[in-house]
Parts: C-alpha cells; sequence; structure tokens
C-alpha cells in the first residue's frame, strides 16, 4: 500500500491504516519528541497528541511536500507546546548542573544517538530548543523567534551559548566555546 | 569543535534515530481516536443481539415443552373443548367434572341410592331424554347406559365416563351440553337415575308434561304383537308428579292390579331393537315420535332386550293385551283385543 493509499485510508478512519501509519512513524517522531523533552512521559504525551492531530488534520494534507516533514512539524509544534507546559523556557545558564560540566568528551569520541540525545536532555530548555530547532530540524532564527515567541536576537544568543555548553562538554571545553566571538555565533545563522 | 561540526555531528547522529514507544501509547492512542462507548457499543451490541435470542428460543422452547401452548384446531386432552378455545378451558372443563363426581359422592345425588327410591329421578331423567328433541337428549341416555355397561358401579362413573369419553367423538355443543348437565348436583342425580334405569328392565317410563298421555294401539297387522308406548315432548322440564308410567300386559281387565303387585310380569314393547327388528315394525317408528323414542331408546340395550323377550311373550299372546297408564295417581287402562 502506498503513501497515498495509506493516508486515504487512515481519512476513512480505518482502523487497520491507521495503525500501520502510526507504526512507520511512531518510533521517529518519539525522538523528535525527546530531543526537546527531558522527560519521557512528556515526550510521550507530546508524541500521543501530536499523532491525535496529525490524524485529524490529514484531510487537509495536500501532498505538496514531504509527508513525513509534514507530520514533523506537528510533532515539534506540539513538543514545543509540551515544553513551555513543563519547563520554564527561559533558563539561565548559571543554573544550570555544574556536574554536566565536569564529564568532558573530546571530538573524536564516537557518540551514539542516545549519547547525543542524553547531552541535548541536559541543556536548558531555552537553548534546547533553540539549538534543535536550528541545528538538527533546519529553522532560521526568524522562524525560530516566531514558533518560541522570542526575538531573533534572543534565538541566535541562546544557539551561541547552546553551542558553547555542548562543545565544552564535548572536550572542547567552555573556553574555547566562549571563545567563539559573539560575531563567529551569529555568522552561523541561516539565511 | 567548529559550530557547522557540531551541528553536524547532532543532525547526522540524530536524523533517523528512532525511539520505540511504549505499546500502551497505541491504545492510548485508539482512545483518543475511537472513543471507548463506540468501540464497546460496537463490541456489546452482537453479543446482545445473541443473548436476545438465544432467550427467545429458551423461553419459547420450554413453553412448548411445558404444554402451555397448544394449537388451536386441537382438542384439549378431556376432549371436551371446543376447537377453538384455549387449553385453559380444557382444565376448566375437567374442574366441572371434578366437581360433578363430589357432588355425586353426596346422598342425594348418589346413585347407590336403592332402586326405588331413585324412581323419582329415573323418571325426570328419562322423561328430560324423551322430550329433547335433540341429540343431546340421546347422548345422554346413551351415555348413562354406556356407563352402565362398561362398569356396573354407580352414577359416579358414568358421569366421569360422560364428560371424559363421550364428548370425543360428539360435536362441541353437545359435550357442553353434557358438561352442564353434569356439572351440578341435581343433574348428576338425573345421571344417577339414568344408570338407575338402565339397571331396571321391567321399567321404561316415558315422561312427558301433564299433557294427555298417548299411547297409540297397533296400527299396522303385525302391531298385533307389538305395543307402542310413547308421549308427547314438551320443551318444559318434567316433574316426577307428571310422569306417566305406561305397561302393557298380558290379557287383562279393567280392574289390572299395578305391576309391583302384579305376580305376571309385565310386557315392556316400547320399540324394536335396532337392526333386528323387521321393518313393518320400524316404520312405526318413523317420523317425529319415532325419531324421538329411537334418540331415548336408542343405546338402552338393556331395556331393548328386555323388549326382544316381550316380543317373544307377545307372539305368544292370541287374544288380549291389556295396556294401562298411570299419571300420578289416576290410572287408566285399555284392553285390546287383538
Amino acid at each position: 500500500m502506498s503513501e497515498a493509499d495509506l493516508i486515504a485510508a487512515c481519512c476513512r478512519g480505518e482502523h487497520r491504516a491507521q495503525r500501520q501509519l502510526y507504526d512507520q512513524l511512531a518510533g521517529l517522531m518519539l525522538s523528535v519528541c525527546r530531543r526537546y523533552l527531558k522527560r519521557d512521559e512528556d515526550a510521550e504525551e507530546a508524541l500521543l497528541v501530536g499523532f491525535t492531530k496529525m490524524f485529524r488534520a490529514l484531510p487537509e494534507f495536500r501532498h505538496e511536500g514531504s509527508f513525513e516533514g509534514w507530520v514533523r512539524r506537528i510533532m515539534v509544534n506540539e513538543a514545543l507546546g509540551q515544553l513551555r507546559k513543563r519547563e520554564a523556557m527561559q533558563v539561565n545558564v548559571d543554573d544550570a548542573d555544574p556536574r554536566l560540566f565536569a564529564t568532558p568528551a573530546t571530538a573524536d569520541t564516537q557518540l551514539q544517538a542516545d549519547d547525543l540525545l542524553a547531552l541535548l536532555t541536559h541543556l536548558p530548555p531555552g537553548y534546547r530548543a533553540v539549538f534543535n530547532l536550528y541545528a538538527v530540524e533546519g529553522y532560521g532564527h526568524q522562524e525560530i523567534a516566531e514558533l518560541l515567541g522570542i526575538s531573533e536576537g534572543t534565538s541566535k544568543s541562546q544557539l551561541s551559548k547552546a553551542r558553547a555548553m555542548l562543545q565544552r562538554w564535548l572536550g572542547a571545553g567552555p573556553a574555547t566555546a566562549t571563545s567563539h566571538a559573539t560575531k563567529d555565533y551569529y555568522a552561523t545563522r541561516r539565511a | 569543535m567548529q559550530p557547522d561540526e557540531l551541528d553536524k555531528l547532532f543532525r547526522g547522529g540524530l536524523e533517523g534515530h528512532r525511539t520505540p514507544p511504549p505499546r500502551a501509547l497505541w491504545e492510548r492512542l485508539e482512545d483518543e481516536l475511537h472513543p471507548p462507548r463506540q468501540r464497546r457499543r460496537a463490541a456489546w451490541w452482537p453479543l446482545a443481539v445473541a443473548a436476545v435470542v438465544t432467550l427467545l428460543l429458551v423461553a419459547g422452547g420450554a413453553g412448548l415443552w411445558g404444554g402451555t401452548w397448544r394449537p388451536a384446531t386441537s382438542a384439549g386432552r378431556g376432549g371436551e373443548l371446543v376447537a377453538s378455545r384455549p387449553a385453559t378451558d380444557a382444565t376448566a372443563g375437567l374442574k366441572e367434572i371434578q366437581k360433578a363426581v363430589v357432588a355425586s359422592r353426596t346422598p342425594e345425588a348418589t346413585g347407590l341410592l336403592p332402586h326405588h327410591a331413585a324412581t323419582a329421578e329415573t323418571r325426570a331423567a328419562l322423561a328430560t331424554a324423551a322430550m329433547g328433541s335433540s341429540k343431546a337428549a340421546s347422548t345422554e341416555v346413551g351415555a348413562a347406559v354406556r356407563g352402565h355397561r362398561a362398569d356396573d358401579r354407580p352414577q359416579l362413573k358414568a358421569a366421569v365416563a360422560l364428560a371424559q369419553n363421550f364428548p370425543k367423538k360428539m360435536p362441541a355443543a353437545q359435550a357442553t351440553h353434557l358438561r352442564r348437565t353434569a356439572s351440578t348436583p341435581s343433574n348428576a342425580g338425573l345421571l344417577a337415575g339414568q344408570v338407575a334405569t338402565a339397571r331396571r328392565p321391567q321399567a321404561v317410563v316415558l315422561g312427558a308434561q301433564s299433557a294427555g298421555p298417548v299411547a297409540p294401539a297397533p296400527r299396522a297387522a303385525p302391531a298385533a304383537d307389538l305395543a307402542t308406548a310413547a308421549a308427547v315432548p314438551t320443551p318444559a322440564s318434567a316433574t316426577p308428579a307428571e310422569v306417566i308410567e305406561v305397561e302393557v300386559r298380558r290379557g287383562g281387565g279393567p280392574g289390572l292390579a299395578p305391576a309391583a303387585a302384579s305376580p305376571q310380569k309385565p310386557v315392556l314393547a316400547v320399540a324394536p331393537l335396532e337392526g333386528e327388528a323387521p321393518r313393518a315394525r320400524r316404520g312405526l317408528l318413523r317420523g317425529g315420535l319415532g325419531q324421538q323414542l329411537d334418540g331415548v331408546l336408542g343405546g338402552a340395550g338393556r331395556v331393548v332386550r328386555t323388549a326382544r323377550q316381550g316380543y317373544k311373550a307377545l307372539r305368544e299372546l292370541p287374544s288380549n293385551v291389556t295396556v294401562q297408564a298411570r299419571v300420578g295417581e289416576r290410572t287408566v287402562s285399555k284392553t285390546l283385543e287383538l
């Protein structure tokens, strides 16, 4: 059954097609949600609500872009909404757990996905959201600002600080991360 | 590490990453997409329909098995039911029979009384039977005699036999009439009297109202050896005082003694036996009166046998026959020269 047929069957409310679509996308989307949410329960809740919204909004899908990208957007929005509910978006870097910085990692370390995910979950929520949206999902600062309800400057600042933290954790050290001038940080912004 | 390298590291590492969702998550999603009420309703609906159908089948089967339902065209086990009535009437009919049986056990209605004590009732019974121009009258007498034949016990058995055996072969109207007859103590006594009459071969009493007794003389030549006694039936019921007794004796004269005191037995010849009497004799009984007598005496085998003996006696009589009619206290006799 092709993707279009599967979508059509889901639009007719066929239980079997809905289950098949869920099986195809649930693992991937749960991973997306976990990048934004620290707690697994919150990620699962975001996934659940996101799939519910997706199935109900499925007749509105126009097949103009990637279906997976469409679903991912829904999940990201839901994860961000869940993040606003559960965690404070604006977190001071100084409030971060200092133990995180006591686990240095070298740049040559072959990090697995789960390790990367663990590093992301240790970022402050604001940093985590901006870094995920910019570095992993490919959003621009303007779009991030609209999604998070912040200014573009705040989005760029938080991205720079998130990178510095991750670089420090990965062994480059905070000094190295912070050694990048603000000019360099904003230079990485996308058009 | 440059910022671009860091971004590539995370993008490449997490792009295709999948986290297996817990199994319960799909069930929760199902609950969101398809409300449990609809799913439970859809699941229970066939079961509920199956349960209802099963209950109906069991209830219907139990009703048929228990015999509470019977087809409308079949008669009840007692046979006394009108075909269109439900089975509850069968129960009612049996109850009526039981009442009649219980009533007949009382001394007044019991046929265990001596024959002379039951004479009055016997007369009344036969009078009623003779006056009834319908088949029901013949049925009553016939039933009484048949009950007597089947068992020499008193009218108790006869009443039961009337109610249980005869209606199977009778129309519903006659069966109902018979039930009514047996349902009251007095009528039970009537039945008892009928049985008692069957036990008395010497006396055939034909009842009539106070209208004048009719004892037609023999009309045809062979009627010389036949004396016919008949009564004109009336719709009203007869009392013992209105009963006319007719006796036929050999010879005799005006000063003939009553039958009970006479040493000479009376010869009774009321009707020829069905199928044995000559056609000429049977011709006497044709017509309305003959049919009535047929109806009254059709089943009275004991009486008719006595009449056959009377025929032989009459054949031996060359000269005179005396017919004596007794109405209450009055007695009228007539000697016929043959």
